[in-house]
């Protein structure tokens, strides 16, 4: 019995010690942290790790030019696999940790919605480089922003530049997600109201691979153009099945759509699809060469979607820290809040200024076609000024 | 026994459940590694295998000590001693991580607790009962579903989510023995299928019914508890510690589980309860001493489905939404994992299990993509070294014991 | 619905129902012979997709590359290949819990399932590859049914494997030592058979099956990712126990079943008479309401036998 009582007592001392020892460990006192959840797995892998590089690259460019003085800029990065439970599980992490100032916050409008409220109630500004759900931004919280434009702004482009080609009969799929049926619903909206007939509107599932019955459906319904609203992988085996079920029509498609995946996975059958992207053209800007080149001989491989955004989101918050240390002050969240709101950053994709309801002024759709495997610019909408 | 043992055994009964609550506190509290830049960047990792290599160290030499063998035999330690010192253990940690200011394992802690509810509940026919459940996380996302549509939306009443709790359980329990009353006749394996599917359709339909759900579309903003106006969203300050919202449900929750840990166990140690290992070991033997079977099936389809109920409406309350990606297959699967991982029909066993897989996978965040990799090959390892579970039920020991070796 | 609509759905159904029962007739295989929900099984019919896939790359390069004769070493080798790693997966995850509960097996495949697909997904990446292009050709075309070479080549093939299968297991020495471990383990023993070769075997034979139902996926969709397992497993291992699940035949069976219900019952309730809206959305339903009514019907599955409980 004494021995054990020695035990206990041993055991308990070496557990405390060194539990709190190593617990309370803190970074180095001039460390700044930045927070990123973004889907590094899951079914939107492939976009999420092109963000991610893109940030790693903004953060490890502000480190070598000392851009925070004797700040050290450091990325507490998270997974949220699409998946909104591990969003904001991923959340509170983050927000619940006093030395992340800010956060590049998710991929999808299904993980930005329901970890927004955590934000909120944590006080720290988040900024997200891809949800385009126009729900996020009107639930009335300050610390809520995004750097691209929403999908009701989106849609609309969307359903315009489909009556304005001349279509009547448009036929709408989506992936019954947050995003894709979010979208859908704002084309089916926007291209009725501009005279075109809406013939069809069904959901397919995300991860099925077989869409040949609905596509057979549709194709009985006579449409001259198929909207999807959903990502690139489903999107690629739509239009591909559609040309093998002989359907000529025009394959209509936003953002999600826009990366090489869709042309790998419909090969020639993506030629001559429209794919609408947010903001104004990348290719097409003097501020983005520089970084489309580093990103490229970085990683090895070109950018193909919000690349250029998460990297201005990262380049926002530095901005943001530097002046805030220029000034002599502390970086804290009240700080990084209120100066987000003020900046006008001119990024990579132009210039960044976020309105009251923390979305960006920056209203611009671009259309892209497919040509030859490669995604060509064809027509922008919007204010495409500086 | 002598009066020295007798008495070491009740100290023990106390103390070791907060020793291991403290291990705990040490284990979530390591922080993770980022960059390794010095030698003391890998510190936390030495950290945690220490605190692992000292648990399993502990936990043998306990086994095999003199202690263990007078805390088994003695009638003073009964099992109902041993839970209320966990309970009490589990009350007081999230007040020591509060002080500490890691409101975030709190957070993981809260659901695990929802998780213990269902396993404790899935318990009830897949390790009790011996039906083989694989839709489970159907009746999970009926109780969740009904808090987010019957406290959000035009004409709803915040204040309705207590009165919730037993609707929910309830709705499930009917939905429960709509399930189990044509499935009957079926032999286990063709029940699992067919559970499966029935979870599947559940889904199925609450992606799909946009009138009543939304579909894929969350529904947001779903009501936390309230008690005589005080919200148990809102953080709350007792001197130094301040207790945030995720806090306050850890105790629910916790009151909850006591709850139905208690019910559980009486059920099992009654009639009830032998009914459903009778049937469970061999069903036409029970028939043939006249135990009604059809009525103890439903029976426990009803308790394990209000269970369930019950667990989703915590969950819909705690997370502020619900939308169907999170009842999918992999959800049933996942619970039904933690039943049998540990130990089938062992209550501590689930419990503990839920709170492991639960705690785990955010633990090896770290390990960022390599993260289910290990957890997979954990799985296998850990069936392979001890397939019958963490800590087996008693029944079960019993039986492994006495079947000859051939 | 005008009839060439009525037969491009009812040959959509037959293509799907054929990978289906290819997948469909593993899970049986296992199940009768270990009686466990071969969970990983999945993951080895998305092997066998990417195996084919790196072969068919790899020979792209030579003088046969891109014209069909290449599908052959594609189809033997992944097959060869896949069925080693099936036989791995038995070795690992199950023989050590041979005589463990069934749940504790489940959860052990589980974790197989798991670890398969993450491997998988960090060997060849998170994103859809393309499938090299075969036989894509039409073959047959009339308003709006369109018949092309992959369709009959599928179809074909399936049957032929099923055939071949079925008269392996009916007529040969190792397919009756499989047929009497699965009837009754110790009688089998007592007359001379190696339990755990044959169980080599059973696992050997399914896992081959489902490579070919891997590449033959990758034709037909032209694309292949690393978690597309998870959902034609489930619906294969429906179709084995719509089928009587330990009935080789009845997966077989039920493999069409399924595929022909979940092609055509949609997109009939989605045309006049009927006009369901939005029916599409609950297609996967469909498969299991008909699961649920057969099984009410015939508890055992449409093959399946009434066996007596165990004792």
């Amino acid at each position: 019995m004494r021995k054990l009582s020695g035990f206990g007592v041993a055991c308990l001392a070496a557990v405390l010690a060194v539990g709190y020892g190593c617990g309370g460990g803190q970074p180095p006192a001039k460390v700044v942290s930045i927070g990123m959840i973004l889907p590094i797995t899951g079914p939107a892998a492939s976009a999420g790790n092109e963000a991610y590089q893109a940030i790693q690259l903004a953060i490890e460019d502000a480190n070598a030019a000392g851009r925070l003085g004797s700040y050290q800029l450091r990325l507490v990065a998270r997974d949220d696999v699409s998946d909104p439970k591990q969003a904001v599980s991923s959340a509170k992490d983050l927000a619940s940790n006093p030395d992340v100032l800010g956060i590049i916050a998710h991929f999808n409008s299904g993980c930005y919605l329901p970890a927004s409220r955590v934000y909120h109630e944590n006080q720290v500004a988040a900024i997200t480089p891809a949800a385009t759900n126009p729900e996020i931004t009107l639930q009335g919280y300050p610390e809520i922003h995004r750097i691209v434009t929403t999908d009701q702004v989106q849609g609309e482009a969307m359903g315009q530049y489909i009556s304005a080609r001349g279509l009547k009969r448009l036929a709408i799929i989506h992936d019954k997600t947050q995003y894709g049926e979010g979208i859908a619903k704002v084309v089916r909206a926007a291209s009725s109201g501009a005279g075109v007939e809406v013939v069809s509107f069904d959901g397919i599932q995300v991860g099925d691979k077989d869409f040949r019955a609905i596509l057979t459906a549709v194709r009985g319904k006579k449409p001259d153009g198929v909207f999807f609203g959903g990502l690139y992988d489903e999107g690629g085996l739509l239009v591909k099945q559609m040309r093998e079920l002989g359907m000529a029509q025009t394959f209509f498609g936003p953002d999600g759509i826009k990366g090489k995946d869709f042309t790998d996975v419909a090969g020639a059958a993506s030629n001559g699809s429209i794919v609408s992207f947010v903001g104004k053209p990348i290719d097409q800007m003097t501020t983005a060469k520089s970084f489309l080149a580093n990103y490229e001989k970085r990683f090895g491989r070109p950018v193909e979607n919000f690349g250029p955004y998460a990297y201005d989101v990262a380049g926002i918050f530095i901005a943001v820290l530097e002046k805030i240390v220029q000034r002599g002050d502390a970086p804290t969240r009240a700080g990084v809040l209120s100066e987000l709101k003020k900046i006008q950053y001119p990024g990579v994709i132009g210039q960044t200024e976020f309105d009251e309801h923390g979305d960006t002024k920056n209203k611009a759709i671009s259309f892209y076609r497919v040509e030859n495997g490669q995604f060509v610019f064809v027509e922008a909408t919007g204010d495409l000024s500086s | 026994m002598t009066p020295p043992g007798l008495a070491a055994s009740r100290w023990a009964v106390w103390v070791l459940p907060q020793i291991a609550m403290v291990w705990l506190v040490a284990f979530l509290v390591t922080p993770e590694v980022q960059s390794v830049r010095r030698a003391a960047d890998l510190l936390p990792i030495l950290n945690l295998a220490v605190l692992i290599g000292g648990a399993v160290w502990a936990v043998r030499f306990f086994l095999k000590s003199d202690l263990c063998r007078h805390m088994m035999e003695s009638q003073d330690v009964t099992p109902r001693i041993l839970a209320q010192s966990v309970f009490l253990a589990a009350a007081v940690l999230p007040v020591v991580l509060c002080v500490l200011e890691k409101y975030y394992w709190i957070h993981v802690l809260a659901i695990s607790l929802i998780y213990v509810l269902l396993a404790i509940s899935l318990n009830i026919v897949v390790g009790l009962s011996g039906l083989l459940v694989l839709g489970f996380s159907a009746f999970y996302g009926i109780g969740a579903y009904v808090a987010a549509i019957l406290t959000t939306g035009a004409g709803s009443s915040p204040h309705l989510i207590w009165a919730l709790l037993p609707a929910a359980a309830g709705l499930a329990a009917g939905f429960g023995l709509l399930l189990g009353a044509p499935t009957l006749r079926l032999r286990g394996d063709y029940l699992a299928i067919v559970t499966m599917g029935f979870g599947e359709i559940v889904r199925i339909i609450l992606t799909n019914w946009e009138g009543l759900t939304r579909g894929p579309i969350s529904i947001s903003g779903v009501a936390p508890f309230h008690l005589a106006g005080w919200s148990f969203n809102r953080p709350f300050s007792a001197g130094p510690i301040r207790l945030d919202g995720d806090t306050q449900y850890y105790f629910l929750l916790l009151l909850t589980v006591a709850f139905f840990v208690l019910i559980t166990h009486r059920l099992s140690h009654s009639r009830i309860g032998r009914a459903w290992v009778a049937f469970r070991e061999d069903e036409l033997a029970a028939r043939c001493y006249g135990i009604d079977v059809t009525r103890y099936k439903l029976l426990a389809f009803a308790v394990a489905a209000s269970g369930a109920g019950i667990a989703g409406v915590y969950f819909a309350s705690l997370q502020g939404f619900v939308d169907p990606t999170s009842f999918t297959f992999l959800e049933s699967v996942l619970i039904l994992s933690m039943v049998v991982l540990g130990g089938m029909g062992s209550l501590p066993g689930c419990a503990a299990a839920a709170v492991i897989l639960q705690v785990l996978p955010e633990k090896l965040q770290m390990l960022r993509e390599y993260r289910m990799l290990i957890f997979g090959a954990l799985m296998i390892v850990f069936m392979c070294i001890r397939p019958e579970g963490l800590i087996p039920s008693r029944r079960r020991l019993r039986r492994i014991r006495e079947v000859p070796v051939p | 619905m005008p009839a060439e609509a009525f037969f491009q759905h009812l040959l959509n159904g037959l293509t799907l129902g054929g990978m289906y029962a290819l997948i469909a007739i593993g899970y049986t295989l296992v199940y009768g012979i270990i009686e466990l929900i071969n969970f990983a099984h999945g993951e080895i019919f998305t092997f066998g997709a990417f195996l084919g896939l790196l072969i068919l790359s790899t020979l792209a390069s030579t003088p046969i590359g891109s014209t069909a004769p290449a599908l052959v070493p594609a189809f033997l080798v992944s097959m060869l290949v896949t069925a080693g790693l099936g036989v791995t997966v038995e070795r690992v995850a199950y023989r050590p819990l041979s005589r463990a509960s069934r749940l504790a097996l489940l959860i052990s495949a589980l974790g197989a399932s798991v670890f398969l697909m993450n491997a998988m997904m960090l060997t060849f990446g998170r994103d859809s590859k393309p499938f090299p292009v075969y036989l894509a050709a039409p073959i047959y075309e009339r308003g709006d049914l369109v018949v092309r070479q992959i369709d009959v080549f599928l179809m074909v093939l399936t049957l032929a494997l099923c055939i071949l299968l079925d008269q392996f297991v009916r007529k040969t020495r190792l397919g009756r030592a499989m047929r009497s471990v699965a009837q009754d383990r110790e009688a089998a023993q007592m007359c001379g058979v190696s339990v755990s070769a044959t169980i080599a075997v059973t696992f050997a034979l399914g896992s081959a099956l489902a490579a070919a139902a891997g590449i033959l996926n990758g034709l037909y969709y032209g694309v292949v990712r690393f978690d597309m397992g998870f959902l034609a497993g489930m619906k294969a291992f429906t179709a084995a126990v719509l089928g009587g699940i330990g009935n080789i035949r009845g997966a077989m069976l039920g493999g069409i079943v399924l595929g022909v219900s979940e092609s055509l019952i949609p997109a009939l309730l989605s045309a006049p008479p009927f006009s369901v809206p939005e029916i599409f959305d609950y297609k996967d339903a469909v498969a299991f309401l008909i699961l649920i009514a057969v099984l009410i019907i015939r508890p055992s599955g449409l093959l399946g036998e009434e066996l007596p409980e165990k004792a």
